[in-house]
């Protein structure tokens, strides 16, 4: 799965470790400091990122929610979307930026087998994953459900304990 | 890390249910209350009149491992087709997890129709489903599920569904390829 990155204004950063999710993770990214999020391949030997968001102005708050449709008999693969914008208010008015960054996880393709060339017959199992990216202003549940706001919970999350993080 | 999910279906007895994983396979809903991808043993009888239904299927969603903070905003919903055939339609609802109730009917031809009346345990709703309701939920309006959680264990309600048959069904084991149902949740 992706995994994020938060680089502070101080060019301190820190890579959330699926491994060590209470060391760091979204709750302890502290808004105040932020510059830019990245969203990542995990895989050190990829080295672009998949998105960056730059919280280029102080009153820009950021927005990281993980979306997950569970896998089905019909769709045997999870399908997560990392929600991830920010919101600011602009004369008394919401202006929202969210990023849609879909990705799939454990997802089979049957293929040819290339050790096997010219034999028809030959299917194997592989995994290929997809990624892409869909990018709008506010939530809105008219769009797609994939669009609909986090709850007022879920967006306070973001930041919650980032005075426990020195 | 992130959080691991199960879709686990209840069966039995209130206190301590049987829970099945039903995670990415098929469940039966027939005329018995228990998981099985495969029984035949126990259809839901084509009724001379009236409707009969299957036994009502109890799912619920649980975390073996915790999210970082918090699990909520879960939706439930189906493809939007209804692909049993002439005659069947599923139906559905929503309870606390405390009112579960056991499924009852008479194996091999009817389960008891999911009514709130029928629904012992506790409240559901809508008390009385409508036909095929459960096809109204469709991944851009799903069935809205109450419940968080930060911790491991079930979560959120109670999603409970019922095929209902009237008397212009065939025989057959329908439909030919499986209903899907989805969940789909947020978490931080």
């Amino acid at each position: 799965m992706l995994i994020w990155a938060v680089h502070y204004k101080d060019k301190s950063s820190y890579q959330y470790d699926p491994n060590h999710p209470k060391k760091f993770n979204i709750a302890h990214i502290d808004p105040d400091k932020l510059d830019h999020i990245v969203l990542k391949d995990p895989n050190p030997k990829i080295i672009a990122p998949v998105l960056i968001l730059h919280i280029d102005e102080k009153e820009k708050r950021p927005i990281y929610v993980l979306r997950r449709e569970l896998p089905s008999d019909a769709r045997p693969y999870e399908t997560r979307c990392h929600i991830l914008g920010w919101q600011m208010n602009v004369n008394g008015k919401n202006i929202q930026s969210i990023n849609y960054v879909f990705e799939t996880i454990g997802r089979k393709e049957k293929v040819l087998d290339p050790a096997r060339p010219g034999d028809k017959n030959a299917i194997i199992e592989v995994i290929r994953e997809y990624c892409w990216i869909e990018s709008a202003g506010k939530f809105d549940m008219k769009r797609s459900s994939w669009f609909k706001s986090p709850s007022d919970e879920q967006l306070s999350t973001l930041g919650s304990k980032a005075n426990e993080i020195k | 890390m992130v959080a691991v999910v199960t879709i686990r279906r209840l069966t039995g007895v209130s206190v301590g249910p049987t829970s099945s994983d039903i995670t990415s396979i098929n469940t039966r809903a027939n005329a018995a209350d228990a998981h099985t991808t495969g029984d035949t043993a126990s259809p839901i009888e084509i009724p001379s009149a009236g409707s009969n239904f299957s036994f009502w299927v109890n799912t619920i969603l649980n975390a073996t491992t915790a999210p970082d903070n918090l699990i909520d905003n879960i939706e439930w919903f189906t493809d939007g087709t209804n692909s049993y055939g002439t005659g069947i339609v599923l139906q559905v609802a929503t309870a606390a997890r405390a009112s579960y109730t056991e499924a009852p009917g008479t194996i091999g031809v009817t389960g008891t129709e999911l009514t709130d009346t029928n629904y012992t345990g506790g409240t559901i709703t809508p008390a009385i489903p409508a036909d095929d309701n459960a096809f109204a939920f469709v991944t851009g309006a799903p069935l809205s599920v109450a419940g968080s959680t930060t911790t491991t264990g079930e979560f959120g309600e109670l999603v409970i569904y019922q095929v209902k048959v009237g008397t212009t069904a065939t025989p057959g084991t329908k439909p030919a390829t499986p209903e899907t149902i989805t969940w789909r949740f947020d978490e931080t």
